[in-house]
């Protein structure tokens, strides 16, 4: 009798259970709820379980992570960093909410890492933006608030210019630096045909030296920073190349993160549509030579 | 009778129809592709979706598309639908994630962003507990490995 009214009660507790618990989602669902939380919570949670914690530090759904906000707001004020992260991606194209492009995705404040100068010209690249101090360089993850800074790429290059692109393929982000004196505009010295690469997220984080078929030096045109741009895992910059200007072009899905394989390292580099010659330049002929 | 006044039975999964003007029908895109896809059909069965959630998905999609038609989409008309949104999320968990789960099944992209907001901003300030309390999960950490992930993430814990 006695065990009888225990099982009633294990069942009633068994149904009251049941009936408030919420049905179960599906982990794509669990990631979109994660893609609304700002990362400080996203991390937090990763001490839910540890099913939780691989959704979230998988590669898939980082650079998802990541690339949610394209608008980076962030201002310094004594020794602290003010960064907000705002959406203007609008999740439902047929209306235009207001709330939605308003409302922050993050915000914070962090102290102001001594390590990175934030006044060179630079852009993020899926969710990474890469500063340069002197020969130095530090990446900077906003919405992780991590600075990594990067071992020196050669001691006896003076000045360096530096290119921060994504390998889609890899889903790694790389950096590629090569010697770049500003203080010159003619084709001198310091034109190279080396250059290094480093890829993010490595066990070993060091640079691999390449060799390329071009002698050039990334042009920097006129104080305003070198410039170049990332398109599916292939870097295009300017460049001085003996006595012309170009675009080059720099694939970076040529050097993969395991071994040293560079099966088609003779490809890696190469000059888009040949020579041209402008006297300024312009970072739309980039796309308009693409187009081509 | 004009193509914009076609009526669709939408039929829940206990078999109770719902007759929604094409328009609304069309917000669920999964019902946008079968009429595409030619399904000529007036009635669509929704297996996966009982009475009480795919009347809500209705009530929803039906306020959109009144406020899609209106000309001039006004800053006062987007406001009230943000405030219909805001009142119309405000939901118990139980019915909170069963509107997304039928939000994603159907396709309501507005309705699935706005439930996955909502849970965002309800279990953002909880404690892991209490979060595995509300997705049915066990903790499979031991004490000593939790500690081990709070401590990586220090940041993340600080308030």
């Amino acid at each position: 009798m006695k065990r009888g009214v225990e099982k009633t009660e294990a069942t009633e507790r068994k149904r009251i259970r049941r009936q408030s618990s919420t049905p179960s989602l599906p982990l794509d669902l669990t990631s979109e709820i994660f893609l609304h939380l700002p990362a400080k919570y996203v991390v937090r949670f990763r001490c839910v379980s540890k099913l939780w914690s691989t959704i979230t530090t998988q590669p898939y759904f980082k650079n998802t992570f990541e690339a949610r906000s394209n608008l980076l707001l962030f201002f310094k004020d004594g020794d602290k960093l003010f960064v907000f992260s705002l959406s203007q991606q609008n999740p439902n194209p047929n209306e235009s909410y207001l709330h939605y492009s308003s409302r922050p995705i993050d915000s914070y404040h962090m102290t102001y890492p001594k390590s990175c100068s934030f006044t060179c010209k630079t852009e993020s690249v899926q969710g990474l933006i890469c500063f340069r101090k002197a020969a130095k360089l530090t990446v900077w993850n906003p919405t992780m608030r991590t600075f990594l800074n990067l071992p020196t790429a050669d001691k006896s290059w003076r000045v360096i210019a530096f290119f921060l692109g994504y390998d889609p393929v890899e889903c790694k982000h790389k950096v590629m630096c090569m010697p770049s004196d500003e203080a010159s505009d003619e084709a001198s010295d310091e034109a190279s045909d080396e250059c290094r690469v480093l890829i993010l997220g490595s066990a070993k984080q060091s640079w691999r030296k390449i060799k390329t078929n071009y002698k050039h030096r990334p042009f920097s045109g006129y104080r305003m920073g070198v410039h170049g741009q990332c398109i599916n895992g292939v870097l295009y910059y300017q460049a001085i190349l003996g006595s012309d200007r170009a675009i080059m072009s720099f694939n970076l899905a040529c050097f993969g993160s395991n071994g040293n394989s560079m099966w088609i390292l003779d490809n890696a580099m190469d000059l888009v549509k040949g020579v041209f010659e402008g006297s300024k330049f312009n970072p739309n002929h980039i796309e308009t030579l693409l187009s081509l | 009778m004009s193509e914009s006044n076609k009526k669709i039975s939408l039929i829940s999964s206990e078999g109770e129809a719902f007759e929604v003007s094409e328009a609304v029908a069309r917000e669920f895109e999964i019902v946008a592709h079968m009429l595409e896809d030619g399904c000529s059909g007036s009635s669509i069965p929704i297996t996966t979706v009982d009475s009480n959630i795919l009347g809500k998905v209705i009530e929803y999609c039906t306020k959109h598309v009144e406020v899609g038609n209106v000309e001039g989409n006004s800053e006062k008309a987007e406001k009230d639908l943000e405030e219909f949104d805001k009142r119309f999320i405000a939901v118990e968990m139980n019915t909170l994630f069963s509107l997304i789960l039928a939000a994603n099944y159907l396709n309501v992209k507005g309705l699935l962003n706005i439930g996955c907001q909502k849970v965002a901003d309800t279990i953002k300030d909880m404690k892991p507990e209490e979060v595995r309390s509300i997705f049915n999960i066990e903790n499979d950490y031991t004490p000593a490995e939790e500690e081990v992930v709070r401590k990586e993430n220090e940041w993340a814990f600080q308030p």
